[in-house]
């Protein structure tokens, strides 16, 4: 492997979330505000997007790790549950050992109880829902009535909707009105720039024990901006497979030349950019912000 | 030979059959009369840089050179003869030691202490990316003496940055490219000195063209300190106009949300030396030096 002939002491570029190689960029660190805020201030629902491959379920893993015990967070990220599915499973955490053949009204009333006996307490109590663009209508109905679990001026619980841009779009839906209207904070995770790519992938050669962070020359740094458009997981992905062609042809650089190999074998750039030699790239990339 | 040796070696242009020098090589040749071993290493738009060997002591020494094109400039050559007079008069551990500016066939420079062993903080940074607590605040204090030096000689730096920071092995730190002195007459010069500076360590007032005052560089050093624990500036982009408006808009994050490890305390000084008002910036360098001390503590306890 690469990793002693670039100096390395673990895979810089592994996809597996790993919270030491949190890149906090901006948007990232306003998405942490916010749900910080959101949840503090007992604010109601909250809905944070962003594109496939941002980040978005590493940062709100991040999110959580922020908060003490007295915040019990549910974590849901299976868009494709039932309603009963759905309240098996949040019951499940919330630890409510109800008996098998309980009802959805003594279930409700069961939780209702609760979150009281936790507000009361000082303990707040959230409900994560990842991958909420892909949630059928009547789920997210589910979702705003556990919304009405409430005292006269506080929610007793926190909901935060994680999607894809399409969320947005879902939650337009004239049977969601309701829904829409009751959030309370919005907020996105952001490709990254330009800059920011560059500073990522030094980061994490850095966060993988290198002496030099500036493995990779500019030209490479800037085809993978065009390439990956600033998408994390596909910069991670470009990233790996250039340090292993770079080690295979003895390359002490990763250079433009060995990501445009890379980006070739791994077939991401669109077949008629590749004739022209032209990759189609945001404005993002090209004014430089 | 260095790169750019080669390069201007090979920039000589031909006219018919004669051969016309570039500058830099005419200033080699004028140059060499005196050192020994010259070797260009750097070149921009206001000054070529030599390492030679020779003066007094017959040491390796840097030579900085006016642009012998911007030489008949009588503003330029005054600004280069202010600020190598500046400079000349500060006599500080963490101060390059610069001689007075002098004059010969028409070439204008200054010689400048030089120890091969030391390496720019860009270069550093740029290998290493972020440095470890101790080490950055290390080089900011030792940065930030150099400045109160300077400041109560009367001397501002107004272009301070990483490109101008030297560190030897052992951490020890010298500050070049001083200064010009503070004297408001000098405001023209103050301007051109930091619309030579990179917009990420400029001051809201450097970038605006408005006063700058021993505050200006607390700044630069801020933002220098920021890099060197976060391997960001407060505000990155090659567009400067786009760095000044986020500068007066925004507040940088601060660096602790960046780097968690970094002790909050730091960060607050930090966050200080940033503000977008110099009034509510440190008052001195050497108010800085007390609250970064203060700060590390939290590191030690």
């Amino acid at each position: 492997m690469y990793l002693e002939f670039y100096g390395l002491k673990e895979c810089p570029f592994s996809l597996t979330p790993d919270p030491r190689y949190i890149f906090k960029t901006e948007s990232h660190l306003e998405v942490l505000a916010t749900v910080k805020y959101g949840v503090d201030q007992n604010k109601g629902l909250i809905v944070v997007s962003g594109e496939v491959g941002c980040g978005k379920t590493t940062i709100l893993r991040a999110a959580l790790s922020t908060f003490g015990d007295e915040v019990l967070a549910i974590y849901i990220f299976n868009p494709f549950l039932t309603a009963a599915e759905f309240f098996e499973q949040l019951t499940g955490e919330m630890d409510l050992r109800l008996p098998r053949t309980v009802t959805k009204p003594e279930m409700l009333s069961a939780m209702g109880r609760m979150l009281a006996e936790r507000h009361a307490a000082g303990l707040r109590t959230v409900l994560i829902v990842d991958e909420a663009h892909g949630l059928p209508t009547a789920l997210l109905e589910e979702i705003r009535l556990l919304m009405n679990f409430e005292t006269n001026s506080e929610k007793l619980l926190q909901v935060v909707l994680c999607g894809q841009p399409e969320l947005a779009e879902t939650l337009n839906r004239p049977q969601l009105r309701q829904l829409k209207q009751r959030i309370s904070l919005r907020c996105g995770i952001k490709p990254l720039s330009i800059f920011e790519i560059s500073k990522y992938i030094r980061f994490r050669l850095k966060q993988a024990g290198a002496t030099n962070v500036g493995l990779f020359d500019n030209a490479a740094v800037k085809l993978i901006g065009q390439v990956s458009q600033g998408i994390p997981r596909i910069i991670n992905n470009i990233c790996d497979n250039a340090l292993l062609y770079g080690y295979a042809a003895t390359s002490e650089v990763i250079t433009r030349e060995i990501v445009e190999e890379v980006v070739r074998a791994l077939d991401l750039v669109p077949p008629s950019a590749s004739e022209n030699n032209v990759v189609d790239f945001g404005n993002e990339f090209s004014s430089g912000r | 030979m260095s790169n750019l040796t080669s390069q201007f070696k090979k920039r000589g242009t031909t006219t018919g059959h004669a051969v016309v020098p570039t500058a830099a090589e005419q200033a080699q040749a004028v140059l060499s009369k005196w050192f020994k071993a010259l070797q260009l290493t750097q070149m921009d738009a206001r000054a070529l840089r030599f390492t030679a060997q020779g003066g007094s002591a017959d040491v390796r020494v840097q030579l900085e050179v006016l642009q012998p094109s911007l030489a008949a400039d009588a503003r330029q050559r005054e600004l280069f003869y202010l600020e190598a007079f500046a400079a000349a008069k500060l006599t500080h551990f963490n101060i390059a030691r610069t001689s007075k500016p002098q004059e010969t066939e028409g070439l204008h420079f200054c010689v400048i202490e030089y120890k091969p062993e030391m390496c720019r903080l860009r270069d550093r940074l740029s290998r290493n990316g972020w440095l470890e607590v101790d080490a950055a605040c290390d080089i900011a204090d030792q940065v930030a003496s150099a400045l109160d030096c300077a400041h109560a000689a009367g001397v501002l730096h107004l272009q301070l940055s990483p490109d101008c920071i030297w560190v030897e092995p052992n951490g020890w730190t010298t500050v070049a490219g001083f200064g010009i002195e503070r004297a408001p007459q000098l405001a023209w010069a103050h301007r051109e000195r930091a619309r030579r500076l990179a917009a990420a360590y400029a001051s809201v007032e450097q970038a605006s063209g408005a006063a700058c005052d021993e505050r200006s560089d607390l700044y630069s050093l801020g933002a220098m300190l920021y890099e060197m624990l976060t391997d960001r500036v407060p505000f990155d982009s090659d567009d400067a106009e786009y760095v000044r408006e986020r500068q007066l808009q925004f507040t940088p994050a601060p660096p602790h949300l960046i780097s968690p490890e970094l002790p909050e305390a730091i960060s607050v000084v930090i966050m200080k030396l940033l503000e977008k008002e110099k009034e509510n910036r440190f008052a001195s360098a050497a108010e800085f030096q007390v609250a970064l001390d203060e700060a590390r503590q939290t590191l030690k306890g």
